[in-house]
C-alpha cells in the first residue's frame, strides 16, 4: 500500500522529501531548540527561525491506539493496525504508525526505530516505526 | 449593567428525525424557542447558527433567515466546535449588554444520521474533523482512535482501566433513561458495556457517542424582554474560554487539558466560586473526555474521576451532579450541534422543569463545551431567577 500523499509545497515538505530519501529530518527553532510540529514559518513558542536537523530515528511509543474500523479508503481492510505518537530520543514527537507488529503486544514505552514508506507523490515519503525485536514483514 | 437572560429554549427528541429537512428542523426549533420566550420572529435582530454538516451554505445563518422570511441586521454562522454554545451565548450577552442588539436567536442543529448516513458522517469527521490533513490523516486515524490514544496515555499514567470508562458510560445511560429527548435509553450494565465491541482499543462502541439527529434553539434577550412566555428566564452570569492547540500532534499534554482554565476564567468574570456550582454539564463525546474534563474542571483529583463515578459522587444525589440528561454519550451527539444539549439541560434544571431528573434547589449551573482533541474549551455559568 502506498500512503496518501500530503499536500506538497507545505511547510513540512523538507521532512517528507527527506523521508523519501530515507532520512528523518525534523524542524526545531534555531535559538532554543523547540520542536516545531506541525512546522510553521517561525517557531510558535519563541518566534525564532526554524532549522532542520537529522534525527537518529530512535525513540519510544508515547501512546497508541489499535484501529479496528478504518475510515480512510486506503486503510479499509488493513485493520487492526496501530496509530501512535512516537517520542524521539533526540527531540520531537511524531504521529505515525507502528508497523510489522502484533497490535495487542504494543505497550507505551516500547522502544522503536524509524523506517520509511512511499506515498502517492513520488517526491514524498513518511517515517513509520518498528519496535525493536520485531522483524520486517 | 443590565441582566441578560435565556428566555426561551426548544429541543427535539434526539435520534433519527424523519420527515424534516435540516432547515425545517431549524425553523421548528426557532419557532418553539420563540414561543417559549413569548416572543415573535420579528423580535429577532440577531441570528447565530453553526454550519450543519448535513446542509451547507456560504452563510448558513443568512440562508436560514431567508428561509424564515426575516431580515435581521446580523446573521452569523460560527465555527467553534463543541465550545460553540458557550461562545454563542456569550456573544449574545456581549451584544445585548453593549446595546447593539436586543434579541438573539441561536439555533444549533444537525441531521448527520438521516440526511448523511452514520458511516458517511464518521468518514467526514476523519477527513475534516480534528485530524490534521497532512501530518495525521495519512496514517489512518479515526476520530475514536485519537481519543483512544489519549485514553491509553491516561491508563498508562494513572492505572485506569475499563471499569473507569464503563462507569462513565453507565452513569450517562442511567441519566438518559429518565429523559424523553435522549437518543440512547436502553439500560446498560457493566457486562453490557464490556460486551460492546472495540472501535479503537482501548475504546469500545459504548465509549463513543452515538451519531444523532438533533440540536436545540435558544433565545437570549434583555431582562426587560424576558419572561413573556411560559418558560422562566435564566440569567447568563458569564463565560470563560481556553485554547491550547487544535491537533493531538501539537497538544502540550495528553492527560491534562484546558477545561479548568476556562472555568477559572468564567468564575472570575462572574465573581463566584466552584463551590457555588449546583450541577455540572461536562462535554463527554467519549468516556475518556468525561474523565479528563471532570478532573481538569476540578470536580475530581487527577486520575480519580473513574473511582468517583463508580462511587456515585456525580449522581443526582451525589456530591455534584454531572450530566443529569445523559451527556453526549447517551442524550445524543447531533454532529456540529453537539454540546448544545448540555446548555438546554442547564436551563431546564434552573427553571425547575426537569421532572424526575430535577436536582432540588439548583441555583447555578456550569455548562462546559469542548472543541477538537481537548483543544478549545468554553464554560458558561447560568443562574436561576
Amino acid at each position: 500500500m502506498k500512503y496518501s500523499a500530503p499536500r506538497n509545497g507545505r511547510e513540512a515538505t523538507p521532512h517528507w522529501k527527506a523521508a523519501r530519501e530515507g532520512r528523518l529530518l525534523l524542524p526545531f527553532c534555531a535559538p532554543q531548540g523547540h520542536f516545531c510540529w506541525p512546522p510553521a514559518q517561525r517557531c510558535p513558542a519563541c518566534q525564532g527561525p526554524i532549522t532542520w536537523k537529522e534525527s537518529s530515528g530512535a525513540g519510544a511509543v508515547e501512546t497508541f491506539a489499535i484501529v479496528r474500523r478504518a475510515v480512510q479508503p486506503e486503510w479499509k481492510g488493513k485493520e487492526p493496525y496501530v496509530v501512535a505518537l512516537i517520542r524521539l530520543d533526540d527531540g520531537g514527537r511524531l504521529f505515525s504508525n507502528v508497523i510489522d507488529c502484533k497490535p495487542e503486544d504494543v505497550r507505551c514505552g516500547d522502544r522503536v526505530t524509524c523506517t520509511f514508506v512511499e506515498t502517492t507523490d513520488p517526491e514524498l515519503g513518511f517515517p513509520v516505526f518498528r519496535r525493536e525485536g520485531d522483524a520486517s514483514r | 449593567m443590565p441582566s441578560v437572560m435565556i428566555a426561551g429554549i426548544a429541543e427535539p427528541v434526539h435520534g433519527r428525525i424523519s420527515g424534516l429537512t435540516p432547515m425545517a428542523l431549524h425553523e421548528r426549533l426557532a419557532l418553539d424557542a420563540l414561543a417559549d420566550a413569548g416572543l415573535e420572529l420579528r423580535d429577532v435582530d440577531t441570528i447565530l447558527t453553526l454550519a450543519p454538516r448535513s446542509d451547507s451554505y456560504l452563510i448558513h445563518a443568512a440562508a436560514f433567515a431567508e428561509y424564515l422570511g426575516i431580515s435581521p441586521p446580523t446573521a452569523l454562522t460560527l465555527e467553534g466546535g463543541g465550545a460553540a454554545p458557550a461562545i454563542m451565548v456569550d456573544m449574545a450577552r456581549n451584544m445585548i449588554e453593549g446595546g447593539s442588539t436586543q434579541t438573539v436567536l441561536i439555533v444549533s442543529a444537525d441531521m448527520p444520521l438521516s440526511v448523511n448516513t452514520r458511516d458517511s458522517y464518521i468518514n467526514t469527521l476523519a477527513d475534516s474533523g480534528p485530524v490534521h490533513p497532512d501530518i495525521e490523516r495519512p496514517f489512518g486515524p479515526s476520530v475514536p482512535s485519537l481519543f483512544a490514544m489519549v485514553a491509553r496515555a491516561y491508563m498508562d499514567r494513572f492505572g485506569a482501566d475499563e471499569r473507569d470508562f464503563g462507569a462513565v458510560a453507565m452513569h450517562d445511560r442511567a441519566a438518559a433513561i429518565t429523559h424523553p429527548n435522549s437518543h440512547m435509553r436502553t439500560p446498560m450494565d457493566f457486562p453490557a458495556y464490556c460486551s460492546s465491541h472495540m472501535i479503537a482499543d482501548p475504546l469500545r462502541l459504548l465509549d463513543c457517542s452515538p451519531v444523532s439527529d438533533g440540536g436545540a434553539a435558544v433565545v437570549v434577550t434583555s431582562a426587560e424582554r424576558a419572561g413573556k412566555g411560559n418558560g422562566k428566564p435564566v440569567r447568563v452570569m458569564g463565560a470563560g474560554f481556553s485554547m491550547t492547540h487544535l491537533h493531538l500532534s501539537a497538544a502540550p499534554s495528553l492527560t491534562n487539558h484546558g477545561a479548568g482554565l476556562a472555568l477559572d476564567r468564567a468564575l472570575a468574570f462572574a465573581n463566584c466560586q466552584r463551590r457555588d456550582i449546583d450541577i455540572a454539564l461536562v462535554y463527554d463525546c467519549f468516556s475518556i473526555a468525561m474523565l479528563i474534563n471532570t478532573e481538569d474542571l476540578g470536580f475530581a483529583a487527577k486520575g480519580k474521576a473513574g473511582a468517583a463515578f463508580r462511587d456515585g459522587e456525580f449522581k443526582p444525589d451525589g456530591r455534584i451532579p454531572i450530566n443529569t440528561h445523559g451527556g453526549l454519550l447517551s442524550h445524543g451527539y447531533p454532529g456540529r450541534a453537539a454540546g448544545i444539549g448540555n446548555l438546554i439541560e442547564a436551563v431546564v434544571q434552573l427553571r425547575g422543569d426537569a421532572g424526575r431528573r430535577q436536582i432540588p434547589n439548583a441555583r447555578m449551573t456550569m455548562t462546559h463545551g469542548m472543541g477538537g482533541l481537548f483543544a478549545t474549551h468554553g464554560v458558561l455559568l447560568l443562574e436561576a431567577t
